[in-house]
């Protein structure tokens, strides 16, 4: 069997140490398999050599990659940044939280990165580029690039992201996948912009080894021997980027100062400033001194926390989720914050809050503070905060090994048997149509294709029926009479794949896919025909799509700011003007009509493609074709979605769709925008109308 | 009504030659313009040090948001449709990490605007070479004198011919010290509104100035009126010497093509008699044909080294001590047929007399591109907001 990581190349940008163990789990593991690894590092305030040089890490500066021939394009964008800023500073402060010469400076080092990341990726042609993730210029850059060579770029979580949502936008852009901790990450990534289908929870790569590795060398003994505290009641106090004031804490150190087998350890973050930090510390009154030891980078976190009793946070942080997940007491001490953040250990109920005199008063008494959480609210907590607690580096390298498949695939041809059709062409359309569970909704589908598609030519109806389905639904497609054909669901077969099968037994010239819950609406194939006369064969038609309210569910599907294919004008009134234009798409969705040759030419569905079956035989038409605008919106033909709740997500087929096509979806919504003429407000306003109008309607 | 001009100093910014020259300046301009020293409170530790300007100070005000969601639309917003040359949106890569994200910090100059106050000069900050506060309030006085619809105008202590030009790109005018400086900026901004200072104006805007470059700008202010040396001609500084009498006179028949543009300073010394003839008069004796062809010249003791700022170039028949003493502050040319050709930092030898008129005529090129801090400020009272 062949190794597939042989003679793979994965290239990571690493920034600070703290971030990296995310990352370099899973670097180690895919070299361990045999693929080629190294890191990449940028120029920053704070240094980022360092991090590869500590940890040993194979690595380039991003400026290696520059040479002298690129000066004119750093240049020309360095101005282009420059000007930008120039405009923005000799008008507002809006940039004012740094300085004029470091903004300057920032700019410059990103035309330089710009071009370097662009260089690395050109040169050294990675079947797959990792990032923590793209909030920082680093990231973006790297993942852009990315992008645009149609390399796959997988990236992560930083932290616990605890910060206002705004503060996330844009970390699921340019990434082919967004591998995240859990299911709370990924919710509020995409509530606030994010593009659902390409975020993965896969659990934390890092910390179910680190616990591992704490317990098997028996760390939390070593280090109490030798921070002698053997016999003591060890607290941890955390610190976050932002320190509090020392005057708040001191009811904590004078019970710590009179229980001499309580010993304090404060671990300030990474982030801190060196010399704040020794302003901080050299601020201890000498009395509390004795119990109280300070650490920076001199200490690791996870050592200090096996060594620990209790965890104390002043803010939330990463280190709570991490002290939860050791076993640890939290303590959310109530101290005043500059910075007030939306996330609590306290809600969620695994910490308790305390003020530095409450719990100096608990230490003092011996609280026992491993009865202050209840179990069952720490495995929920932690269930919805981390996916998987042991396989999450497994986890990363298949879907990776999938991500990087699929972007190697060629385009899909069938093959001399695969997509020939069994039957010939009577009958003008094939109406093809997966069926829900929901009787009701059968009912009221085959009602309007039978109603609604008289008159404009022969039609067959074939069915894609559940593998199990209720008797209520069954008792319905018995009673069923006419040309319909019932197709059972294999199991194993994707709905893909019975839709092929169904193609292959169509007697229609025509084939229409319809996606579950669809219903006609009069004269759909009046125009579809019409359609066809005007834009011949080889095209993929679509329709207008309506959900009870009369908002638009599919007008044509365009990529938004995330290059995530979404349906344009959605949401807005069925009868809104822009969304009325007959005009071409570079991909449809829910249904698709298209000639039954042209069909099997191009390889019918690709099994894999799942949700994305619609989009994906669009974009293989372009490719097939060669040539742009193969599919054509048809608003006059449309169609009422009955469609309440979301699909089941499935990852798999968002592996397949985003990694195949990773370096083909680009933003086009704005482009649209302004061919229609319509601006920001005017949207906000037409979407306004529409929520006003739908509001009460009742079912 | 006398017109103002604001003069912004902050920490850093002055040394005692600085402050001297500037009151010297204050001085010369006092009949036409009124020049007003301000310091902001955050630099109020060198009051004490320039009470000579008599500053007035000011103060600021600094406000903050944090994590605003307007603050970050409204950034995002400045930057919309502002991409990288292959599409990349700026605000997409900067805005979250860089640019502060939701943060906002403002620092406003609470100063009111004197009656007819007709510009601000400040110093331009470089990235290695400034502290926050200092850029801070350059900002902020950019925004301020915007809001005041009065002129800013820039001016270089620390070198500005580097790789960043955001700074140096926001005010309306850039006075420079070096002509790298000058040349860069003329390329790398979008106007024209940059000046080349004469070498004796030049030097005093460094940190390591001295007593030296302050008699000289002192002295050429005297002697540019003296003479009567109208702005565009160029000056050249020959360390006459009359064990050279004979070389003097060849270079000085190579320069006539060019002299009706040039200014001949001729160094003279009590000692350089030769029977009854002092220096100058074998000067004006022997190069008599020759210094028909110039526009003027002028003679000048020797010992007063410090008059050599007014020239553009030293030009000697041999290096000597005037050009040992010169070459740090100005170009020295160095003409003598029998040495070789060699050039180190501002001393420059040529054996040839075409590259004798090459360099020459490369002196008043640059020449051309030189104007004193006076008649740049006058031209702001002709240009910038009055009241009048």
């Amino acid at each position: 069997m062949t190794n597939f990581w042989k003679d793979k190349k994965i290239i990571a940008y690493i920034a600070l140490t703290h971030h990296t163990r995310f990352i370099s789990p899973v670097m180690e593991k895919f070299a361990d398999q045999g693929a080629k690894i190294h890191y990449i590092v940028g120029q920053a305030e704070r240094s980022q050599e360092i991090t590869a040089i500590k940890l040993g890490l194979d690595y380039s500066h991003v400026f290696d990659f520059v040479s002298d021939k690129d000066t004119e394009e750093i240049q020309n964008n360095y101005l282009l940044l420059r000007d930008a800023f120039t405009n923005n500073l000799k008008n507002n402060f809006l940039f004012g939280t740094s300085p004029v010469t470091v903004i300057d400076k920032t700019i410059y080092s990103t035309a330089v990165e710009y071009i370097g990341f662009r260089n690395l990726l050109k040169k050294e042609k990675p079947n797959l580029c990792l990032a923590l993730h793209e909030l920082h210029r680093w990231g973006k850059i790297f993942s852009f690039w990315s992008k645009k060579l149609n390399i796959p770029v997988i990236t992560f979580q930083e932290g616990l992201y605890y910060g206002l949502d705004f503060g996330y936008t844009g970390h699921v852009q340019n990434s082919t996948l967004n591998l995240v901790w859990g299911e709370r990450i990924k919710k509020k990534l995409a509530d606030f912009e994010a593009p659902e289908d390409r975020i993965i929870p896969v659990g934390n790569t890092h910390l179910s080894s680190e616990i591992e590795f704490q317990k098997k060398n028996s760390i939390r003994k070593k280090k109490r021997t030798q921070h002698q505290c053997s016999n003591s009641f060890a607290i941890l106090l955390l610190f976050s980027g932002e320190v509090p004031s020392i005057k708040e804490l001191y009811p904590l150190f004078e019970s710590v100062s009179n229980n001499p087998d309580k010993l304090l350890f404060i671990k300030f973050h990474p982030v801190t400033n060196h010399n704040q930090m020794e302003e901080w510390v050299s601020s201890i009154p000498d009395g509390y001194k004795p119990n109280i030891k300070t650490f920076h980078e001199d200490e690791n976190t996870y050592d200090l926390m096996s060594l620990s009793d209790i965890c104390v946070l002043v803010q939330p942080s990463t280190t709570g989720l991490e002290a939860v997940s050791f076993g640890k007491p939290l303590v959310h001490l109530d101290v005043k914050m500059r910075q007030k953040l939306p996330y609590s250990f306290t809600e969620f109920k695994v910490a308790v809050k305390m003020t530095p005199a409450e719990l100096g008063k608990a230490i003092s008494r011996n609280k026992d503070f491993s009865k202050i959480i209840n179990k069952k609210n720490i495995n929920e907590y932690l269930k919805n905060e981390l996916s998987d607690t042991k396989n999450a580096i497994d986890m990363v390298t298949d879907i990776s090994k999938k991500v990087i498949k699929a972007n190697l695939s060629k385009h899909h041809k069938p093959t001399e048997t695969s997509m020939k059709s069994d039957k010939g062409s009577d009958k003008e359309w094939s109406i093809i149509l997966p069926l829900s569970n929901r009787a009701k909704n059968i009912l009221k589908q085959l009602e309007a294709i039978a109603l609604n598609s008289e008159n404009d030519g022969t039609f067959e109806v074939i069915l894609i029926e559940p593998v199990s389905i209720s008797k209520e639904s069954s008792d319905i497609l018995d009673s069923l009479k006419g040309d319909v054909t019932r197709l059972i669901a294999e199991k194993g077969l994707t709905i893909p794949e019975m839709m092929n099968k169904a193609s292959k037994i169509a007697t229609g010239k025509t084939l229409l896919f319809l996606d579950k819950n669809l219903l006609p609406l009069p004269k759909w194939l009046y125009y579809l025909k019409k359609g066809i006369i005007n834009y011949g064969k080889n095209r993929i038609l679509g329709t207008r799509i309506i959900d009870k309210r009369n908002s638009i569910v599919h007008a044509g599907i365009v990529l938004d700011e995330n290059h995530a294919p979404v349906s344009v004008y959605k949401y807005l009134s069925a009868e809104f003007p822009n969304a009325i234009k007959e005009r071409s798409f570079k991909m449809l969705d829910h249904f698709i009509c298209i000639n039954k040759a042209f069909f099997h030419e191009i390889g019918g569905f690709w099994e894999k493609t799942g949700k994305f079956a619609f989009m994906d035989i669009c974009l293989r038409a372009d490719t097939y074709r060669k040539d742009k605008d193969s599919c054509i919106y048809i608003p006059d033909a449309c169609m009422m979605s009955l469609n309440e709740s979301k699909e089941i997500f499935n990852f798999n087929d968002s592996i397949y769709f985003f990694g195949k096509w990773h370096g083909i979806l680009w933003e086009n919504q704005e482009r649209l925008y302004s061919t229609d003429k319509i601006t920001k407000a005017e949207l906000n306003a037409a979407r306004m109308a529409q929520s006003m109008e739908t509001a009460n309607l009742i079912e | 009504m006398k017109k103002k001009i604001i003069w912004l100093i902050q920490s850093n910014q002055v040394t005692p030659v600085i402050t001297d020259f500037l009151k010297t300046l204050q001085k010369r301009l006092e009949q036409y313009i009124d020049l007003l020293f301000m310091v902001p409170e955050t630099s109020l530790d060198i009051i004490k040090n320039i009470k000579a300007l008599n500053p007035i100070s000011f103060q600021t005000a600094t406000r903050t948001a944090t994590d605003s969601y307007q603050a970050y639309l409204a950034k995002r917003e400045s930057l919309d449709k502002k991409d990288f040359t292959d599409g990349l949106s700026f605000a997409d890569t900067l805005l979250l990490d860089d640019l502060g994200g939701g943060n906002a910090q403002q620092t406003t100059l609470e100063l009111t605007l004197p009656d007819n106050t007709c510009g601000l000069i400040l110093q331009v900050p470089t990235p290695l070479g400034s502290s926050e506060m200092e850029e801070r309030i350059f900002h902020s006085s950019i925004l301020w004198a915007k809001q005041n619809k009065i002129p800013v105008l820039g001016y270089e202590l620390l070198p500005l011919d580097t790789r960043w030009t955001l700074a140096p790109s926001l005010p309306d005018g850039i006075i420079t010290r070096h002509y790298e400086s000058y040349e860069h900026l003329k390329k790398q901004l979008s106007h024209n509104n940059i000046w080349l200072l004469p070498i004796y104006e030049a030097s005093i805007f460094s940190s390591v100035s001295t007593s030296f470059n302050l008699n000289g700008v002192k002295a050429c202010y005297h002697y540019r009126n003296e003479h009567s040396i109208p702005t565009d001609r160029t000056i050249l500084y020959l360390p006459h010497n009359v064990a050279m009498i004979y070389e003097y006179q060849e270079m000085i028949k190579i320069l006539q093509p060019l002299g009706d543009r040039l200014h001949l300073m001729f160094s003279i010394g009590k000692d350089q008699v030769r029977g009854a003839y002092s220096q100058r008069e074998m000067i004006e004796i022997t190069y008599n044909n020759e210094l028909k062809y110039f526009a003027s010249y002028s003679f000048h003791n020797m010992n007063n080294h410090w008059e050599m700022m007014m020239a553009d170039t030293i030009l000697a028949c041999s290096a000597c001590f005037n050009t040992q003493i010169a070459e740090r502050n100005i170009p020295c040319i160095i003409f003598d047929p029998i040495l070789p050709s060699m050039t180190t930092g501002n001393k420059k030898r040529v054996s040839t007399k075409e590259k004798l008129l090459q360099f020459i005529k490369e002196t008043i090129e640059l020449h051309q591109y030189k104007r004193e801090l006076a008649d740049i400020l006058m031209m702001l009272t002709r240009i910038g907001k009055s009241d009048d």
